[in-house]
């Protein structure tokens, strides 16, 4: 799954509701969107802007058949991070794993 | 809005083991700051009841809870005529004073954050004849910490304690609701009144 794929995907599981955020026991707060701290609408806003070159992919430390996806877009001069993966490959549930700045 | 039932089965990445079968269940849920959401649906391993995922449908409760962590306790001593103030006008808009007269003070400190006329008001009622008797009670109220801060700019702006706000507000509503009542105002302290 590449970029677009990625971007695609991830897209369509937050316009429809369909994510999780990823806990390890505790929920982490540095994902905004797990605590509420930006809607799906922002972040919507956030993975649109993302380009080719603000993406990046690697296994899942937990499962090496799992890819995480990361961007990193900037948006209005504000550098974010989204991380996160999909457990259903391609168009299934994502799976957040961090939301920040 | 995908809506998950609990008992729903579905899988998650587990530490060190990949996907396991996980299903959904209402938990205490403690987030890495230590603030415990209580009763939210929650994705845990079947075998280890491990948490390990969080529905979308869950942020609405975690945000409260966060938020209400966040709520800060203040105490202020008012004479206890003002207290009777507060309890009448609980009992003329018809809400229950324990957690009517807070939010009612509230009120007034948010007003007086947004508008200079309406902190200087408070300021002008703390000194009146009623509000200067001695103080011999205490008054415990709970407010978020960002309205706290904003009150604090607000003393700081005006030269008025947090007190003597308080103390103005209490005179402040004596005057809106029984001494020279005000149908705007009335209607959003009878607003209030039904909402807590």
């Amino acid at each position: 799954m590449g970029f677009s794929s990625a971007k695609r995907a991830l897209l369509t599981a937050l316009e429809a509701g369909n994510f999780q955020h990823e806990a390890r026991e505790v929920l982490s707060e540095k994902n905004l969107l797990a605590v509420g701290d930006i809607s799906v609408g922002e972040v919507i806003g956030i993975v649109r802007r993302a380009r080719g070159s603000d993406y990046s992919a690697s296994p899942h430390h937990w499962d090496p058949g799992t890819e995480v996806h990361v961007f990193r877009p900037t948006v209005e001069g504000t550098r974010w991070y989204v991380k996160a993966y999909f457990l259903e490959e391609p168009e299934g549930t994502a799976v957040f794993i961090s939301i920040h700045r | 809005m995908k809506i998950i039932e609990e008992g729903t089965r579905g899988v998650a990445l587990a530490p060190e083991r990949g996907k396991v079968p996980v299903v959904f269940e209402y938990r205490d849920l403690t987030l890495d700051s230590g603030v415990v959401v209580k009763d939210v649906l929650v994705g845990v391993a079947e075998d280890t009841g491990e948490v390990l995922t969080v529905p979308a449908q869950s942020t609405p409760r975690i945000k409260l809870a966060r938020l209400a962590a966040k709520d800060e306790t203040f105490s202020v001593r008012i004479p206890f005529e003002l207290n009777d103030v507060l309890w009448g006008v609980s009992h003329e808009l018809g809400a229950n004073p324990t957690k009517f007269n807070s939010a009612l003070i509230r009120f007034y400190l948010h007003e007086a954050t947004d508008s200079r006329t309406m902190a200087r008001r408070l300021k002008r009622l703390s000194t009146s004849d009623l509000a200067a008797k001695s103080s011999k009670t205490k008054l415990t109220l709970r407010s978020d910490s960002d309205l706290l801060e904003r009150v604090k700019q607000v003393e700081e702006r005006e030269g008025v304690s947090r007190s003597e706000l308080v103390r103005g507000a209490v005179i402040a509503m004596k005057e809106d609701v029984f001494d020279r009542p005000r149908k705007g105002r009335l209607a959003q302290l009878r607003a209030i009144a039904e909402a807590v």
